[in-house]
Formats: structure tokens, sequence, C-alpha cells
């Protein structure tokens, strides 16, 4: 593939900013299993928001290993600031390269180990995780720039910053990673004393990077912010409490700059937007204590305003597109694709309902509900495909109700 | 019960008073303790699935409620679509497969009791599948038995039909195709190595001994259930002695067929659940439901077989507190539905 001039790539870059998801995937798929990405990489760019929401498995290579707990941390150059508890998308390449370089054949076995393996393949990530991110905490604190951090242009200064911080989060990103796996899907509570350990290594070994250690923690399991306060007393406590204000306040912004908040909802299939509105949602729930100062909470009343209006939007377009759209359709219906969609729409809302109560779903499900009866008495239609798609949409005792 | 209701996961049935049947379900907090309700308090409790509705009614009336009927019952409300149409194919191939299973034991048992008895004198093989004088050699054997039980060669028929059916799920000794039984059996010797293996290669995912209780449980069900399955098959390689028996007390060598069944119910569902999973996560997760759904042993195992029984695997305690109800409400019913509809297309 020759790279596309400057010109070609704008053209290119609007183009694909308009696809569809599939297509989306497609995209980073093909530029994913490039073996020289060059130019084609800055393809990618502006679709990285939509990315975060599809979260498509993408190729498991050294440096997504190395970054895997960092992700919630990266932003783009553009966007990054030293003191926005962050780490810019351009540190990533030189940091991995000589992470790498330092760890010589171990880096190379655990290469080996992660070939052909996706994002998806969370045990792995889990294991390999486990041997890499140690050994590139120990080599991040040994100090030597890399050699490619030109390219970062961001200089030798701002790199021993960042890389005593990602040292110190790396060095914890395996009990990190136990603690996540400790809740079971979100069934267990995170557990108090996990948490209490990794933050006071974590300050222990830099303090700066307190804050983005609570970052990594409240992005992956928001539920550890109630066990952040109560997890130490006397300095570290004041240290910790300051940390999670400045974590809040990243997270936050994440969230308003930039549409961070509807593009999550809007990017991606209506099974992305429930479960994006239901870590927001549950994001905001916790940040939003007696405790938070006047500000954090207005500003986290207008995130929620801002979910509340996505969500809706989003249930209203992927109602009338996903599925009474096919319902007019002529052709056979393909019902456990509807069934998916009903379901799909269901959690959107349910999740919805958590942030604002939720006010106008009832009315539009129950539209949906009579276009099904409206299709069924046509005879186009079997009952019990009715009765399935009432029960989702608007509950078992509806259901019950055409049989009865 | 076979329900689809996440609220519902590790409900049994029970004919109450009146003959009514009533639900013994688990204190949905995790905690110690069940309730006992009837249909309207399940109603209160949470909002049940057409799907189980369903069931439930189908229940209501029999006079007598066992593995065997919740299953048929459960395989008919699949049948109608209910529970979504990867569980509706499912049903109709079991059905299938349970008819074509029926059909073959019975000419089995047939067989062997014509070798057993042997009136014409004949001790060869006889045709591997059913000819007229196949037929014609039955006839003459129920014929020529028929005195001897005291009774007439027609209702023998009857009982071997009867018996055939009943003993399917079990199959012959001398049958090595997998039966129903053979399968489940199979199902949970996997699953216990496996969640041992597990268990073994990280002692930390075992979450406050739930794993260990669970393979515990297994274990013990698995082998009584192997010795129960051997125990059972003995009894089909003397069909004459099995129809006997079946002349003096119909029920009771019913239920000698149904008591693999009766072991092994409800743990096909827990050995569902542990197979999806693909991570730590997910295992962990499969374990605290795992440990809801613990089925209890039927107190008659002592007389069923001489494999000491210890207590805690009577009285299954390993109950879960989780966080809270909330997994199993709000949003993230919908997808324990699913994955709860998809464990019914899954199941035999």
């Amino acid at each position: 593939m020759s790279a596309p001039n400057s010109t070609g790539l704008r053209a290119l870059n609007r183009e694909i900013a308009d696809a569809a998801d599939p297509h989306v995937v497609r995209i980073v798929a093909t530029v994913d299993a490039m073996a020289s990405r060059g130019a084609a990489d800055a393809l990618i760019a502006p679709l990285r928001p939509r990315l975060a929401a599809l979260r498509p498995p993408r190729p498991l290579r050294f440096a997504r290993l190395l970054f895997h707990p960092l992700e919630p941390l990266i932003v783009s150059a553009a966007r990054w600031r030293p003191d926005r508890n962050s780490i810019p998308r351009t540190a990533i390449g030189p940091v991995a390269e000589h992470v790498r370089l330092a760890m010589g054949p171990d880096a190379a076995a655990i290469e080996a180990s992660i070939r052909h393996r996706t994002t998806a393949d969370t045990d792995i990530i889990a294991r390999c995780g486990a041997l890499l991110w140690p050994a590139a905490s120990r080599i991040l604190s040994a100090g030597g720039v890399p050699e490619a951090w030109d390219r970062t242009e961001l200089g030798p200064g701002v790199y021993e910053s960042l890389a005593a911080c990602m040292a110190a989060l790396l060095d914890q990103a395996a009990a990190l990673e136990t603690m996540v796996v400790g809740t079971a899907n979100g069934l267990l509570p995170p557990d108090g004393h996990q948490i209490a350990a990794i933050l006071t290594k974590a300050a222990a070994c830099h303090l700066p990077a307190l804050p983005m250690m609570i970052v990594l923690l409240l992005a992956r399991v928001p539920e550890s912010a109630a066990a952040l306060p109560q997890a130490h007393t006397g300095a570290t406590g004041v240290a910790v409490r300051a940390a999670l204000g400045q974590a809040a306040e990243r997270l936050l912004r994440q969230l308003r700059e930039d549409d961070g908040t509807e593009a999550r909802i809007a990017s991606g299939n209506l099974a992305n937007a429930g479960a994006s509105a239901g870590w927001i949602g549950s994001l905001l729930r916790q940040l939003d204590t007696g405790a938070a100062d006047p500000r954090r909470r207005a500003d986290i009343q207008a995130i929620r305003g801002r979910l509340d209006a996505s969500c809706k939007a989003r249930f209203g377009a992927g109602l009338q597109q996903e599925l009474l759209a096919p319902l007019n359709d002529l052709a056979p219906l393909a019902i456990p694709a509807l069934e998916a969609t009903a379901r799909n729409l269901r959690v959107l809302e349910a999740e919805a309902r958590t942030i604002s109560g939720g006010g106008g779903y009832d009315q539009l499900l129950n539209k949906a509900a009579e276009a099904i009866g409206i299709r069924a008495a046509k005879g186009r239609m079997h009952l019990v495909d009715q009765v399935r798609l009432v029960e989702i949409l608007s509950g078992p005792e509806a259901a019950m109700a055409l049989l009865d | 019960m076979p329900f689809t209701t996440p609220l519902l996961a590790g409900a049994r049935v029970r004919l109450g008073s009146k003959n009514a049947p009533e639900l013994v379900i688990p204190n949905p907090s995790g905690g110690r303790g069940v309730y006992i309700v009837q249909w309207p308090g399940v109603r209160a409790l949470c909002s049940p699935t057409v799907h189980d509705t369903m069931l439930f009614r189908r229940l209501i009336g029999l006079t007598r409620i066992d593995p065997c009927s919740i299953r048929e019952a459960a395989l008919a409300v699949a049948l109608q679509g209910y529970a979504g149409t990867e569980a509706t194919t499912a049903a109709a191939r079991t059905i299938e497969a349970d008819r074509r299973l029926g059909l073959r034991h019975h000419f089995q048992l047939l067989t062997a009791l014509l070798q057993q008895v042997n009136p014409d004198g004949y001790s060869g093989p006889v045709a591997p599948e059913r000819t007229p004088e196949f037929d014609r050699r039955a006839s003459n054997v129920l014929h020529a038995i028929a005195p001897a039980f005291h009774c007439s060669a027609a209702h023998l028929a009857t009982g071997l039909d009867a018996l055939g059916e009943a003993f399917a799920p079990v199959g012959m000794m001398a049958d090595g195709r997998p039966t129903r039984v053979r399968r489940l059996l199979g199902k949970l010797g996997g699953t216990r190595d496996s969640v041992a293996l597990w268990l073994d290669a990280a002692p930390a995912n075992d979450i406050g001994g739930l794993g260990r209780g669970i393979i515990s449980s297994m274990a013990v069900a698995h082998r009584v259930g192997t010795a129960l399955l051997t125990a059972t098959q003995a009894a089909l390689a003397d069909p004459a002695g099995l129809l006997r028996h079946w002349v003096a007390n119909p029920t009771d060598s019913i239920a000698k067929a149904a008591r693999c069944d009766w072991l092994l119910d409800g743990w096909e569902g827990v050995c569902l659940l542990w197979h999806p999973t693909d991570c730590d996560a997910s295992r962990r997760a499969a374990l605290l439901e795992m440990a809801q759904m613990v089925p209890v042993l039927p107190r008659e195992i002592s007389e069923w077989t001489d494999i000491p029984i210890p207590d805690p695997v009577m009285d299954p305690s390993a109950r879960v507190v989780s966080q809270n109800d909330e997994w199993r409400r709000g949003a993230a019913a919908f997808a324990l539905i699913r994955r709860n509809e998809a464990l019914r297309a899954m199941s035999e």
C-alpha cells in the first residue's frame, strides 16, 4: 500500500469519519493487520473516540499489552498537558520500544505468547501482563531516555516525569488487574484492602502518580470511589483525598470535553450505548458524594443532563431505525435480531432511568409494542414472536395479557 | 426448575397442600434460608418471564412432580417458543432424540427378554432390527411367560413399553452409545475436573471456599451417580425379573429407573454455567451463581447406595452473599434472561 499524500489523507479522513460502525471496525482491522502502519495510522486517529465505544478486539501487540492498564489515561498529543494526569499517545511507541529493547529475550518470549491473540483475550493479558508490567516499571524507574523520544517533541524533562508516573502505575498494574478480576464482573464489591495496598505502594513509589492511579481504579471499577476515603488515614489519607479530587476532575473533564459524553452514547451499537451509559452513570453516582465541592457537583449535574439527553436521542434513533423500520419491511423478520435490539433498548432505558428517572421512555416503548401488535394483526408475525417482543419491551405482564 | 427469570435461579418445586405446586426459592439476598411460596408469592418477589409462567402453569394439576415431568414440561414450553428460537430448535431435537431412544431401548429390552427366556430353544442372536419375525417371537415369549406372571401378555407388553421408556435415559450396559444419564455424568465429571484444575492453578480464585464446596458436592453426586447408573443398568440385565417386579409394583419399578434423574436433577444447569466462561472474572462470577444452584441431594440416597455421604453435602449451605441483588435486576436482568435462554437451548 502506497502512502496517500496529505490532501488524499484529509479526504480519506473525512470519508472515514462518516463511515458506519461496521465499516469503521473493518478499517481498523485492516490497518491493524499491516506490518508497517506508517501514514495509515493517521487514518485511525479521528476514529479513536468511536473505537473507545465500539471496543473491537485489536491484535495484542507488545505496546498494546504494555499500555493496556494505562489506557484510560491516554490522550492525543494535542490534548495532553503536563498537569492533567494523562499520557500522550505519542509516548506509546518510543516507551514500548525502550522497554522491549531493555527486556531483550524476555520481551521476545512475551511477544511469542501474545502472537495471534487479541485484546479480547483477557486471560492472556493478565498472564503476560503480570510478567511485563513489573519489568517495565523497573526499566522506566532506572532512567535513560528512549532513543525515539524525540518523535514525541516533548523534551527529556517531560519523559522523566512521565516515566516516574508510568513506573509507579505499571508496578501496581497486576494488582489492579487482580482487584478487578476479584469483583467477578461486578458481582462482588471491590476489596478495600487491595485498594489500600495499591494506593499505598503507588504513593510510596511516586506520589504525583496517585491521581492517575485513582483514575485507573475508577475507570475500571467506579465503585472503588466509596472505598477510597476509608482506605487511609493521616497524611496518606490527606494525599489520597486530594488525589481523588484531581482524579475526579480528570475523569469529568474527559466526559465534558469534545462531546465526551455524547460520543460515547452515540457511537457504536445499542449494546455499547447501554454499557457506556451504565459506566458513566455509575461513575457520576460515585463522584457525586456529599463531600464533593459545589463546583464538582454542578459539573456532575451538567454531565448528567447531557447524558440523559444523549440516552434519549440514542434510544429514539435506535427504536426507529433498528426496531420499527424493520417491522415495516415486508421481508421476513429476523426475530432474534429484533429481540436483541429490543433487549439493548431496554438496557439503555434501564441505565437512563437510574440517571434521570427516565421520563418519556414508557410512551416510546408502548408505541413500539403497538407497532408490533399491528404487524401481528396483519398476520405477519407469529403470536409467540409478538409475545416475546412485547415481553422484552413492555414486560411479562403485558405479554401475558396477549395470551390470557 | 429450569426458569429463565434471574431471581428464580436455583428454585425448586414441590407439591404443597391440596396438591398445589409451590416453589422453594433460595434467599434472594444470598444468605441462608429459603422462601417457600406459591405462584402469587413469586410475582410479589419478582416479575417472572412468560416462559416461567407458562412452565409453572403446566405443573398445575400434576399429581406427581418429578425430574421427568418437569423436563417434559420444560421441553413443551421451549417447543412453543417461549425461550427463544434456539431453545425451540433444541427442544424439537431433544424430543425427537428421546423418541428414537425410547424406541431403541424398548427394542433392546425386548431383545434381552427374548434371549433370556428363549422359549423356542433358539439361542442365537436376534435380528438387529425389528422384523415381523422378531415381533412374532416377542409375542410368543410374552404369551409363554404370561401365566407365570399371573397377567395377560398384553399387560406384559404394556409393562415393557413403560420400562423401555423409563429406563431409556440410563440405557443397557451393553449399548455403548451415550445416553442422557451417561452424558450428564460426563458433564458433571468434566466440570468438576475443570473447576478443580482452575483452582489448583490459582487457589486465590476461590471465593470463601465456594469453589471447593462445589467440587466436593459434584464429586459426591458424580460418585453416587456412577454407582447408581451401574446398579440400574444391572437391573436391566434381568429383564424378566424387571418385568416381574413391574407387574407386582409398577410405581416402584419406574421409580427405580428415575433414581439417576433424581440424583442428578439440577446439576446440568450448574455445569452449563461453568462452560461458557472464558476468563477468571467470568469464572469467579460463575462460581457465585453455581453455588446458589447446587442441588440438594435426595434424602433417599442412603437407601440407594452404600457410599458414605458427608453431612455438608446433604445440606449445601454454601450460600452467596454478593454485593447486593442489583446484578440480577434492572439492566443486568436482560442479559441474564438471554443467557438463561441460551442455557435452555444447551440443555438436554
